[in-house]
C-alpha cells in the first residue's frame, strides 16, 4: 500500500515544503521592504569573511594535528590505526571545509563588491579584503598539504596538484571500488543538482518579479543547467563509444 | 547478504595484512577492507587476482547463498 502511495506522498511532501519556504519568504518580504532585505544580506556578508577566516584557520590547524598523529603512528594504514579511524573526519575538516570556505569566500567577495570598491564602509572593507587573501592563501596551502599527505599515504594516486587534469588523473589511478563509489556519488549529485536548478531558476524569476532585479540573473542559472546536462550526456556518449571500441578490439 | 566470502579467513591464514594484500592485487586497503566486510562485491578480475594470490578458486573464496525470502 505504502509503495503504491509513495510517489503521491513524495509530491505532497514537496508541495508542503514549497508552501512553507514560500510563506517564510513572503513573510520576510512583508516585514521588511526590498532595500532592507538587501541591506541585511550585505551586512551578513560583511562579517562572513571573518567567520570563514576562523573556519579556514581551524581547517589549517586540524591538518597539522592529523598529520602529527599519523606520523606518530608511523603512517600506518592497518585496521584500527589512527589514519583508518580518522580518515573520514580528516577529509571533512581539512578537505571539504577548506573547499566550502574558498567557494563562500568568493561568493561573499561578490556580495561585498560594491562596498569594497566604492568604499561605503572603508574600515570593514579593508579587513574583508585582507581576510579574502588570507583565506585564499590558507585554503590553497591546505589543498597542497593534503595532496602531499595523500602522496605519502597512497603513492599510487600520485598526481600533480597544479595540473589542469589533476582530478581526472586521480580518478584514473583509483581502483574499481573507489571509481564505483565516486560514480554513484556523482550520479546522485547530478540528480540532486538537476532539482536544485529547477528551484534556483524559479527563485530567480521570483526575485525578478518581487525585487525588480535585472533579468540577466536567469542567464547564468540557465547556462549552468544546460552545460550540466550537456556535460553529463557528452561523457555518457564518450564512455559508450569507448566501450564499443574496446569490444571491437577484443573481437579482432 | 547472499554473497559470503572467505577473504579474511584466507588472508589471516596467509599472515598478510590488508595493505599487503592490496599491494599484491594492485588495489587499495580500503577496497580489501570493504570486500572482507561484505560491503563491496569485487569484479571478476579482482576476484580472480585474489584467488590466485591465495592459490584457491573464486568459488571457494566467494559463495552465493540463495535468499530463502526471495
Amino acid at each position: 500500500m505504502y509503495k503504491k502511495l509513495k510517489p503521491l506522498i513524495n509530491i505532497l511532501v514537496l508541495m508542503i515544503i514549497t508552501v512553507i519556504v514560500a510563506s517564510i519568504v513572503m513573510t520576510l518580504l512583508i516585514m521588511s521592504n526590498n532595500t532592507k532585505a538587501i541591506n541585511t544580506l550585505q551586512k551578513i556578508s560583511f562579517f562572513a569573511p571573518m567567520l570563514l577566516l576562523f573556519l579556514s584557520v581551524i581547517s589549517f590547524i586540524s591538518h597539522f594535528y592529523f598529520r602529527y598523529h599519523i606520523k606518530k603512528d608511523n603512517y600506518s594504514q592497518e585496521e584500527n590505526s589512527y589514519f583508518t579511524t580518522h580518515e573520514q573526519v580528516w577529509s571533512v575538516i581539512s578537505g571539504y571545509l577548506c573547499e566550502i570556505c574558498i567557494i563562500l569566500n568568493i561568493t561573499f567577495m561578490g556580495l561585498n563588491y560594491n562596498s569594497i570598491f566604492h568604499e561605503i564602509y572603508p574600515t570593514i572593507s579593508i579587513y574583508n579584503s585582507y581576510a579574502f587573501y588570507i583565506i585564499v592563501f590558507l585554503c590553497f596551502t591546505i589543498e597542497c598539504l593534503n595532496s602531499n599527505l595523500q602522496k605519502k599515504m597512497r603513492p599510487e594516486l600520485n598526481s600533480d596538484i597544479t595540473s589542469v587534469n589533476y582530478n581526472n588523473d586521480i580518478f584514473n589511478k583509483m581502483d574499481e571500488m573507489e571509481k564505483k563509489q565516486i560514480g554513484e556519488a556523482a550520479y546522485r549529485s547530478f540528480v540532486f543538482l538537476t532539482n536544485i536548478y529547477v528551484f534556483t531558476i524559479l527563485f530567480a524569476l521570483y526575485l525578478i518579479i518581487v525585487f525588480d532585479i535585472d533579468t540577466i540573473i536567469v542567464l547564468p542559472v540557465g547556462f549552468l543547467w544546460v552545460s550540466h546536462m550537456l556535460t553529463f550526456y557528452y561523457n555518457n556518449y564518450k564512455l559508450e563509444k569507448k566501450k564499443k571500441h574496446k569490444n571491437k578490439g577484443e573481437t579482432i | 547478504m547472499p554473497l559470503i566470502n572467505k577473504v579474511k579467513h584466507y588472508r589471516e591464514l596467509s599472515c598478510i595484512s590488508q595493505s599487503e594484500l592490496g599491494l599484491m592485487c594492485k588495489t587499495s586497503r580500503q577496497t580489501i577492507s570493504s570486500i572482507e566486510r561484505g560491503d563491496y562485491h569485487p569484479s571478476i578480475v579482482l576476484s580472480l587476482k585474489i584467488a590466485k594470490i591465495f592459490n584457491t578458486s573464486v568459488e571457494e573464496l566467494f559463495q552465493y547463498e540463495e535468499d530463502e525470502n526471495v
